[in-house]
């Protein structure tokens, strides 16, 4: 196991929204640009507080998950971005696998099969 | 107060540990008609307008002024308007949409992570309150006129008063966070 990985390990699990943030971030994104493509990607079910955004990107700013990438400036507004760093990726790496495992065992367990749309 | 004013200023306590009654307050004033303007530690000022259904929340936060603008920022883009603030506590508002409830958390975590972050800032000022208070009591007692003598005493008691009424709130903000745990809300 890599010294990445171990690190990265004691990360998780994540909260849904830890992870839906990271996520987000595997490219450079403002705050806003965040909860919009979560919302999108979640076909509107998860929509994030700008509390709970905010509080989340201070700590994981402060954990070495993501990190500040310059600025943006769309109708006079200026903007911080924001990006997974090495650490971060791998955590977000890992939570998916994991949440893909417990899948697995979900479709073998409960035998259900397919995504979604039978709900 | 004459029934034309266009302001007001009303004596208010807010509890640390009553954020949601906090928020239940405003939201009735401006049911009245009386908007938040300003929020102080004891007085909140209000302006007369069109009585309206009007969500406020409020979020505990200590920025560092470089960070002020983004943290602003998030809140506008998502439909919030800082109204006013007061020891680190951000007061925000939006138009309350038929039947939705608008939350600045999505999250019990993100909730829980305001209230701790508020917590550890009162535990850490608690030792220092305490200092003051050791501080008064072991001061020279003799030689001083009655008069500062009773100054000195009058101080005390309020000193003392301060501290246990911090200690409380440190309890009661203690309870907040493990009611919110296990998911229930005031």
């Amino acid at each position: 196991m890599s010294t990445v990985e171990r690190k990265a390990r004691k990360f998780l699990p994540l909260t849904e929204a830890t992870f839906c943030i990271l996520a987000a971030l595997a490219e450079p994104r403002h705050g806003y640009g965040i909860m919009q493509r979560v919302e999108q990607a979640s076909r509107g079910r998860i929509k994030l507080g700008p509390g709970t955004l905010y509080g989340a990107l201070t700590k994981l700013l402060q954990q070495d998950l993501i990190a500040r990438t310059g600025e943006t400036e769309e109708g006079g507004e200026r903007r911080k971005l924001y990006v997974l760093t090495e650490l971060g990726r791998e955590v977000a790496r890992l939570e998916h696998r994991r949440l893909v495992e417990m899948v697995m065992v979900g479709r073998e367990l409960l035998g259900i099969e397919g995504g979604l749309n039978g709900d | 107060m004459a029934t034309d004013a266009t302001t007001r200023t009303v004596f208010h306590v807010f509890w640390a540990w009553q954020d949601e009654k906090e928020e239940r307050w405003l939201r009735e004033m401006a049911r009245k008609g009386w908007h938040l303007s300003r929020a102080g530690v004891f007085l909140y000022a209000f302006d007369r307008g069109e009585p309206a259904d009007v969500v406020y929340r409020v979020d505990y936060q200590n920025l560092r002024r470089r960070d002020r603008a983004e943290y602003l920022g998030i809140f506008r883009a998502a439909g919030w308007e800082h109204v006013s603030e007061v020891s680190n506590w951000h007061f925000f508002r939006t138009e309350a949409a038929a039947g939705a409830d608008p939350q600045i958390f999505s999250d019990t975590e993100s909730r829980v992570a305001m209230h701790k972050r508020l917590l550890a800032v009162l535990i850490v000022f608690l030792p220092i309150l305490n200092i003051g208070v050791m501080n008064l009591m072991r001061g020279p007692h003799t030689g001083r006129p009655d008069w500062l003598e009773g100054v000195f005493v009058a101080g005390t008691v309020l000193y003392v008063l301060i501290m246990l009424l911090w200690a409380y709130a440190i309890v009661r903000l203690a309870v907040r966070i493990r009611q919110l745990e296990r998911g229930r809300r005031s």
